[in-house]
């Protein structure tokens, strides 16, 4: 085998394919990506067999043939090589990566060994990707990474006379709707796979987001211009949302989300021994952000906001801040809706206005 | 092949492959992708399932180890066997079972997880930071947040957050649950407290409270309509709304609708008015569960009348649950549609009686308690003796309530004598109507034209309603005989005193003339300066 390419575009889809990689593979082979050059096409695969990346990268093929790399070394040595052209040859088992100033020589493995990729299939589905992208991103970030319970670290797609799209942990959701009507189903798919996929496809500006879902073999395809990503689908119960919604709130206030955003910063200096607790209170000017450490002191600030339901009185809530700065960070609102009922009861934060979206909270007790 | 020799054949195949190819290459291909079923096909042939858990799996194993496992397969078996790949979960029972077990485990509130750390539960774990490089800096900060927060939490116990139970746990979904019954009843616009708890029974309502309880346990079936008449303050509408609420509390999808027949008559009047006819009927004809409340005020109302007729349909037709109610029986609304009285009749019809006194002293005991009121029993069968009817009952404990909580005063007998004896004087309060105001309450009470009572004619209903009127206008008005009598084409003051001496004896004898007079008695009151 011997091609090619440039460095910027081998860097890039290095790092795409590379975040299939489990951190410990099951199998050697499993650590590596896959590099098969055929006539005119160059392409890298990667898996953990769960979450798979085939990319293809523009480049000169002078001689075919394939080898599986093990992925880290090879990136970390692409990514330290001066931008410009590459050239890559195989001798034996030996991988030549050669440019006008260095040459490297890398042990690799047999492609034979290297797992086949399931054939794409199943029925296609099509969204704009400036619908599914924000939505994908507002919801997924709510999602878990703890593996030990896999459903949680799935997005639930809920079909039906509208699409809703939820992600949680267990301590707070996001939920938004879509207004895209299809038969009755739920699709669990696994919310890092499906923003990564949802990541390149926004970074490639495709303008439509086509995927395909396979019943049989349980899996998710998205295609576009060069990568062909696929997914399995996760199996189970996903938590009953629906029923943890409240139906109405009767503490509704908005507020300037830089302003909160800022107050917040102040409040998580003197709550960072509390696990990041902060209280907040709503009054009559607004909500005030109350924080205590033990060994530091406290602080009290007040962000001013507008009551769209009438005022009865202070009420008293606490939540991790984290929770509520990742809202902002990644929801990113101009102003901020935030509605409640008791303290101890799951609140709501969205941006203003924006009743499909929904982010809920669920509350800490605070003793005292 | 069963089960059992299917597990027994693929056992022996792993022994085989294990020795032939790498531990960590068996693991992944072999151990996590069992044959799951091995059906055998005429004398020398089989199709043999590998359950693999991805696609990749068996994608992979298609590709690469088909050879192997077909040859083992076959050596084993004696047959020549071909392979087929399933993507899913190996075991039919751990198929069933998994999803129950991830449900426990978010709704249980002692999860592993959870109670590993009992005091910081995972809101406290430190959090990920997505999307961002983890450094050494970062993980120092980790480290030391996590000494921090374990000794702040075993230092100051009491004082440090007590995580909620998580969203998704029992505590949440039933309270939330419970929040969505209060919306949902006042959407309904049910009243939340009109519960069967809170409906006492006794022999003058258990008839209608058992046909109640049947059609909220099985809506649509039981009794369609279900019609429930009595007096003023007997308890038909709290009977209404408990059916409502015990509809909504195991059906919290249901849609129900409650109204008066007035509220109905107000709606296709604005309706009309408006150009929202469809609005309406979307509304009333597409519900669950239709309650309305005094019916008898569509009578004589045509428009109102036909559109309650389809209304009435549809939901029946969809097989939903109306129930109404009436100061009297439907055969004895005038002015109703035979076609309305006939759909009213063909279901169960029960009355409620004036609640005895037994009842009564249920009631009043049922009401202090709900007013965090303590009245003895002495004291509230005195009370129960004296009143009769169950919304003053109500209003004597609203005003025990006043005089405990504003005077300051203890429950005593006096206390009680005091309340009642004022209740009683006010009782039989003069009516400050004008003899046409009585007129024109009873025409409109028994859906007849004014002119008609005051006129001559003699026909039976007429003339019953000319003689009340003229008996309230002696007894409550106390006009001489000579000025009721001219009220009505100028007859005599012998006819006057004819309609009274009948009306006085009819009420001793005929219940149903006592309740006409009480009801018109409570609308001239609503009147009375």
């Amino acid at each position: 085998m011997k091609i090619s390419l440039l460095q910027e575009n081998l860097h890039l889809a290095l790092t795409d394919v590379q975040r299939c990689i489990s951190s410990r593979p099951q199998l050697p082979v499993l650590g590596c990506v896959l590099l098969v050059a055929d006539e005119e096409k160059i392409q890298f695969f990667a898996t953990d067999l769960q979450f798979g990346m085939m990319t293809t990268v523009p480049g000169k093929v002078e001689k075919k043939g394939k080898v599986a790399i093990p992925a880290k070394v090879f990136t970390d040595l692409i990514s330290t090589l001066s931008p410009g052209s590459v050239e890559l040859s195989l001798k034996d088992n030996t991988l030549e990566v050669k440019t006008t100033d260095a040459t490297a020589k890398l042990q690799t493995f047999s492609a034979e060994d290297y797992p086949a990729f399931p054939t794409l299939e199943g029925e296609e589905i099509e969204f704009p990707l400036d619908v599914l992208a924000p939505a994908v991103q507002a919801t997924s970030f709510a999602a878990s990474l703890d593996e030990t319970r896999p459903i949680l670290t799935a997005l639930c797609m809920q079909f039906g006379e509208e699409l809703e799209i939820v992600g949680t942990d267990g301590f707070r959701l996001a939920r938004i709707t879509l207004p895209y009507s299809a038969d009755s189903r739920q699709l669990l798919v696994p919310a890092k796979a499906v923003s990564e996929a949802i990541r390149i496809a926004a970074r490639k500006k495709v303008e439509k987001v086509v995927f395909k879902v396979s019943d049989k073999l349980k899996q998710v395809f998205f295609s576009f211009e060069g990568y062909d990503i696929s997914m399995r689908l996760l199996e189970g119960q996903f938590p009953p949302y629906q029923k943890i919604m409240p139906a109405e709130f009767l503490i509704q206030l908005v507020f300037d989300a830089e302003e909160f955003q800022q107050k917040l910063k102040t409040a998580s200096i003197f709550a960072r021994e509390g696990a990041g607790i902060i209280r907040f209170v709503v009054k009559e000017e607004g909500l005030a952000l109350v924080s205590s450490s033990s060994t530091f002191g406290n602080q009290e600030s007040l962000v001013r906001g507008k009551h769209l339901t009438e005022f009865k009185g202070e009420q008293e809530i606490a939540f991790n801040s984290r929770y509520v700065q990742e809202f902002l960070s990644v929801v990113k609102p101009d102003r901020v809706w935030f509605g409640m009922n008791e303290s101890l009861k799951p609140a709501a934060f969205r941006p203003e206005g924006m009743d499909a979206f929904t982010y809920i909270i669920m509350p800490f007790r605070v003793n005292g | 092949m069963n089960q059992l020799n299917v597990q027994e054949l693929w056992r022996n195949a792993c022994d085989i492959l294990q020795q032939r190819m790498s531990q960590s290459s068996y693991t992944t291909w072999i151990l996590t992708n069992p044959l799951t079923e091995f059906r055998l096909i005429g004398d020398d042939r089989a199709i043999g399932v590998i359950t693999s858990p991805t696609a990749f799996h068996s994608a992979n194993i298609e590709k690469n180890f088909y050879a192997q496992i077909k040859e083992v397969l076959d050596q084993l078996s004696g047959r020549n066997a071909e392979l087929q790949f399933r993507v899913g979960s190996p075991v039919v029972d751990e198929v069933k079972t998994q999803p129950t077990v991830v449900q426990s485990s978010l709704d249980d509130d002692t999860t592993p997880l959870q109670s590993a750390t009992p005091q910081q539960a995972p809101h406290a774990r430190p959090l990920r930071t997505p999307r961002k490089p983890m450094s050494i800096q970062s993980l120092q900060e980790r480290l030391q947040n996590l000494a921090q927060t374990k000794q702040h939490s075993d230092a100051v116990p009491s004082n440090s957050p007590q995580p909620t139970s998580g969203l998704f746990s029992d505590q949440t979904i039933k309270s939330l649950a419970v929040d969505r019954a209060k919306i949902l009843a006042q959407k309904a616009g049910l009243r939340l407290e009109y519960t069967f708890e809170t409906f006492a029974v006794s022999s003058t309502n258990e008839m209608a409270h058992a046909a109640a309880m049947a059609v909220s346990n099985q809506p649509g079936t039981a009794y369609n309509p279900l019609f429930i008449y009595g007096g003023v303050g007997v308890g038909k509408t709290h009977l209404m709304h408990a059916v409502g609420n015990n509809i909504l509390k195991r059906l919290p999808d249901a849609k129900i609708l409650y109204c008066t027949g007035e509220d109905f008559t107000n709606e296709i009047v604005h309706a009309i008015q408006t150009k929202k006819s469809m609005v309406f009927k979307e509304k009333y004809r597409t519900v669950d569960v239709l309650l309305i409340d005094d019916v008898q005020f569509i009578a004589g109302k045509n428009t109102v009348q036909e559109e309650f007729f389809h209304t009435f349909n549809s939901i029946a037709k969809r097989s939903g649950q109306i129930i109404l109610t009436s100061d009297r029986p439907p055969a004895e609304i005038s002015l109703l549609e035979d076609r309305l009285r006939s759909r009213f009749e063909a279901g169960l019809m029960v009355d409620i009686q004036q609640p005895s006194f037994e009842l009564r002293t249920a009631i009043l005991l049922i009401k202090a308690q709900a007013n965090n009121l303590q009245i003895p029993m002495e004291l509230a069968q005195v009370i129960a003796s004296r009143i009769d009817s169950a919304r003053k009952l109500e209003g004597i404990i609203k005003r025990i309530k006043s005089e405990v909580e504003l005077k300051h005063r203890q429950i005593t007998p006096q206390l009680i004598d005091e309340l009642c004896k004022t209740e009683l004087e006010k009782a039989p309060s003069r009516l400050r109507v004008k003899p046409y105001d009585v007129i024109k309450t009873v025409a409109d009470f028994y859906h007849l034209k004014q002119s008609a009572i005051r006129g001559k004619v003699r026909v039976q209903s007429i003339v019953k309603a000319r003689h009340i009127a003229m008996y309230f206008m002696k007894e409550e008005l106390h006009l001489p005989y000579m000025e009721v009598g001219r009220w009505f084409s100028n007859r005599d003051h012998t006819s006057a005193m004819h309609a009274l001496r009948k009306i006085t004896a009819e009420m001793n004898l005929n219940d149903e003339v006592r309740q006409e007079v009480q009801a018109i008695r409570v609308l001239l009151e609503k009147i009375s300066k």
